[in-house]
Formats: C-alpha cells, structure tokens, sequence
C-alpha cells in the first residue's frame, strides 16, 4: 500500500511543481529513470521471495541510479554514440527477469 | 500482494520497520517524481514537434542556428569587453605599484626611511685607540662593492655623501662624532659580505696594522636600520635645463 | 595614489641622483703617472681606488652637494674599488685621468678640499711619483644623472609598526 500511495505522490509532485529537466541534464534522467524501475521490480520479486531487505532496496536503487548515470556520462565523453541504448538493454533485461520471477511466483506459487 | 509463508524465522523483511517503510516511501516518490518529469520534458518536445511540417522544422533549425550563432558572438563581445575593463584596472594597479616601487627605490637610496632585511653587522673594538677614519671609509667602501644597499655607522645613516673625517678616537661621520666600538650594519647578501670583509687585503686583513683593534662580524637572517639621513637641499646644484 | 606617489617621486628626484644637475663647484683631476721608470712600484705610480675615496670623501667633507667621477654620478650604492689597472666605479671602469666634478660653493669648497689630507699628500705625490693632481673651478660644473639600476632585493622600507 505505502508503495503505491509514495509512488503516486511522487507522480504527483512532478506534476504539480511542473518540473522539467535542465537541457544538459536530458541524457541522464531516463538512465536513472530505467535503473530506478529496475531498482523497483527488484524489490518486488525479493518482497515476494521473502528476501526484501529495505537498506538493500535503498542502496540499489540510489547506486543503480548514479551508475547508469555515471555510464552515460562516460560513454558521451569517450564519445560512444548512443550509450544509452546499451544501458537500457541492460536493464530492460533484468527487468524483465524480475518480471519473469514475480510472474512465476504469482501465479504458479 | 500475497502474504508470506509463515517460517520460524523473526520477519525481517521490513514491513513492520518505521525506518524501512520511509526508505521506501521516499524512494519510490523520488522515482515518481522523476518519471512524472521525464514524461513531461518527452511529452512537451512531441507536443512542439508533432504540430510541424518537416519544411517547418527545417526552418526551425535554421532560425535557431542562426540565433545561436548570434549569442556566440555576443558572447565573444562580452568577453572582450570584461578584459579590457579588468585590463584597465588591473593596469592602474600595475602603474601604482610601479610608482609606490620608484618611490621607495629613491627613498631607500636617499637614506630617508627605515629598512631592514638580511645582513651582516660589523663591531670593530679599538682598544688601542689606533682606527682611525680611513678604516671606517674603507669598509663602507668594500661594503657597497659587495652589494650592500644599505649601510650604518654607530648610528649615522651612510649615504652618498656621508663623509669620514677626525682622528683615530675622535672619529666623525659626517660631522657627527662617534666612538668605539663602531658598529656598522649593512643590509644586502649576508654572506657575501661577510666573505667581502674577510678576503685577503679587506678590511679584517688592514685591521691587523692596527694594533690591539679587530671586528666582530655576524651575518643576520634580518637586521633593521633606523637611522635616516635627511633630505638634501640643495642650494647650488640645480637640474640641467632640458634642450 | 598615483598623482600623489608622482609628487612625492619629484620632490626627492633631483636630490636622488636621477637628474642631471648643474652648478657652480670645483674639478679635481688625478692621473697616473707618465710611465718612464722602469722601477717604480706600480702601486705608487697609478691612482688607486683609495686615492680616488679619499678625494670624494674630502670634497664631501668641504661641502660639495653632488660629485661625479668620469661622468659616474655617486649614489648611497656606488663603490670605488681597483680593478687591475683601472678603477671600478658603480660597476663601470673607468681610467686614468680620473675627473672628479664636485658641485657646490667654490668659495668655501675650495680652501676647505685644498687644506684637506689628500691635497696635501697628493702635491707631495706629484713630485716624487709623477702622479697627476690638479684642482680647476669651471664657470658650471656638469654631473650627470645616475645610470645604474635602482632595484633593491634585500633592503626593505620598514613600515611603522
């Protein structure tokens, strides 16, 4: 329940204070946006593994987040064009093994 | 969500802990807030972009390189002008300094002001009453070709025009009348005056004629000189007129 | 500042050695003498850089305002020393005949500088070693401003504490 109520103000926050990104910050928000939802459906599946830990969740989340940044950042210095796809393959698949596993443990435990 | 399996173990997963439900609860906002963001920065550029034809959009660049060009140049004016105008102080600050250094150039060579800085300082003990004037003018002299940029004689500033005159005794530096010991300060490169006074033929050497009279030299990191000569007035010489 | 800097440069300016100066005063020549003996002691028949010390110091000492020696004005830094066979003076060599122009007032500089030591033992040194000494009054003694450089790297003005 806290997640979704926590989820939505944050949403709502956004919306309200009609936040937009500084353009030489545009690169880097939907990087920390993918880790955090990785971050995210990690936390799920371990909450429904019973293995949830809120500090691990916490930690994962922030250094995801700082890493795929920090990713990005080097890779438009060295010059690497599209980096960011590659980090979005990267945690497009562990989301979707996360789903995988919540679905499993959804719907065949 | 599903409840968890019941185990023996003590629930450690965090539902129940005060700390770990804020964690999450600002975590999981923070997120909505970014995504909330992002999806309005994408939704605002689709919304611009969506509404142009792509001739438009192609004049769009257009003007807006135009306009960058332009900021770019006016920020090379900008910047331009911020070193000339930092360039004109930073050239008065540079011409007061230049004078300030003149001034106290001619001020030190005058003798007019307090110095201090590394030296050496000389005592010539005269027991036997044999030193006269001629030593005092020699030493100042071996001083000055040392470097020494600034010298005093028990007292008495020596400028240029610092005159040794009197009897062994009965000495008189520049009409005033000192006695022994004589102390003489110099300020320049300490050691190389201390070794100017003690080559052979210097004044350490000369002073062994006179009997029973020797020096005492000791160089110093910093020394003062508080005497100061006074302004010359001159009542005859006078600048040549320029042509 | 600057203006002010500026005035307080002129005032002592001319009294600092950085001007040309003119006046009325007296011309002291020594030179070397001719050599002819073989013999001599070199020391004695050449002009020593004492020589040349002592006479600016008796021409200071008869009142003379400023001196120069072979166009080397004379400052608080300026040093007389031999160099071989010639004369360092403010780092310049300078040869025989050594020309000491002393500005001031001749009529009280003059008897003064020629009843001092030096004059003395030098007119005795123009007869038994052929150095040359004379002592001339000009209508205008010219000396010329200081050369040199005037960077100091050791003294420092103290300030008041």
């Amino acid at each position: 329940m806290l997640v979704i109520v926590s989820l939505f103000a944050g949403i709502g926050l956004g919306v309200a204070f009609h936040s937009a990104v500084p353009f030489s910050w545009a690169p880097y928000l939907p990087m920390a946006v993918m880790a955090a939802l990785d971050s995210v459906f990690g936390g799920l599946r371990a909450r429904l593994e019973g293995t949830f830990d809120d500090r691990v969740f916490v930690i994962s989340f922030l250094s995801n987040a700082v890493l795929a940044a920090l990713l990005v950042w080097a890779g438009i210095r060295l010059g690497v064009q599209d980096i960011a796809i590659a980090v979005v393959v990267v945690f497009g698949v562990r989301i979707f093994q996360n789903l995988a596993a919540i679905r499993r443990i959804l719907f065949h435990a | 969500m599903k409840k968890q399996p019941e185990t023996g173990a003590p629930d450690t997963s965090g539902s129940g802990r005060p700390r770990g439900q804020i964690a999450i609860a600002l975590t999981l906002t923070l997120l909505g807030f970014l995504l909330a963001t992002q999806l309005r920065s994408q939704q605002g550029l689709a919304q611009r972009l969506s509404i142009e034809r792509e001739s438009d959009l192609g004049q769009i660049l257009t003007q807006l390189t135009d306009r960058s060009d332009q900021l770019s140049s006016e920020i090379v004016d900008l910047r331009v002008k911020l070193a000339q105008a930092s360039g004109t102080q930073a050239q008065q600050h540079a011409l007061i300094d230049d004078a300030r250094q003149q001034l106290q150039a001619l001020q030190i060579l005058l003798g007019l002001v307090p110095v201090k800085g590394p030296g050496i300082v000389m005592v010539f003990s005269d027991p036997g009453g044999t030193v006269g004037p001629d030593v005092l003018l020699d030493a100042v002299q071996e001083l000055r070709d040392a470097g020494a940029e600034a010298i005093e004689v028990s007292g008495v500033r020596a400028v240029a025009s610092t005159s040794f005159t009197g009897s062994p005794r009965s000495i008189l530096v520049n009409r005033q009348p000192v006695s022994a010991p004589y102390e003489v300060t110099a300020i320049g490169p300490a050691s190389t005056l201390a070794e100017a006074m003690r080559i052979p033929g210097g004044v350490v050497d000369s002073l062994a004629a006179h009997s029973g009279a020797s020096v005492r030299i000791t160089e110093e990191g910093s020394v003062s000189i508080l005497h100061v000569a006074a302004l010359p007035q001159f009542v005859h010489a006078r600048p040549t007129a320029r042509r | 500042m600057l203006q002010e800097l500026q005035s307080a440069t002129d005032r002592i300016g001319a009294a600092s050695g950085t001007t040309a100066l003119t006046g009325p005063g007296i011309v002291v020549r020594l030179s070397d003498a001719q050599s002819g003996d073989q013999t001599a002691n070199p020391a004695d028949s050449k002009i020593q850089d004492v020589d040349i010390q002592s006479v600016v110091n008796a021409l200071w000492s008869s009142g003379a305002e400023v001196i120069s020696v072979n166009g080397q004005r004379l400052v608080s830094t300026s040093a007389i020393r031999n160099a071989g066979g010639a004369v360092l003076v403010n780092f310049r060599v300078l040869t025989s005949p050594y020309v000491i122009s002393a500005v001031g007032d001749p009529a009280a500089m003059r008897p003064l500088f020629e009843r001092s030591d030096i004059a003395k033992r030098f007119r005795a040194w123009e007869q038994v070693y052929g150095l040359g000494f004379s002592v001339e009054q000009p209508s205008a003694v010219q000396i010329p401003a200081f050369a040199g450089s005037l960077r100091f790297r050791y003294a420092r003005v103290q300030q008041p504490s």
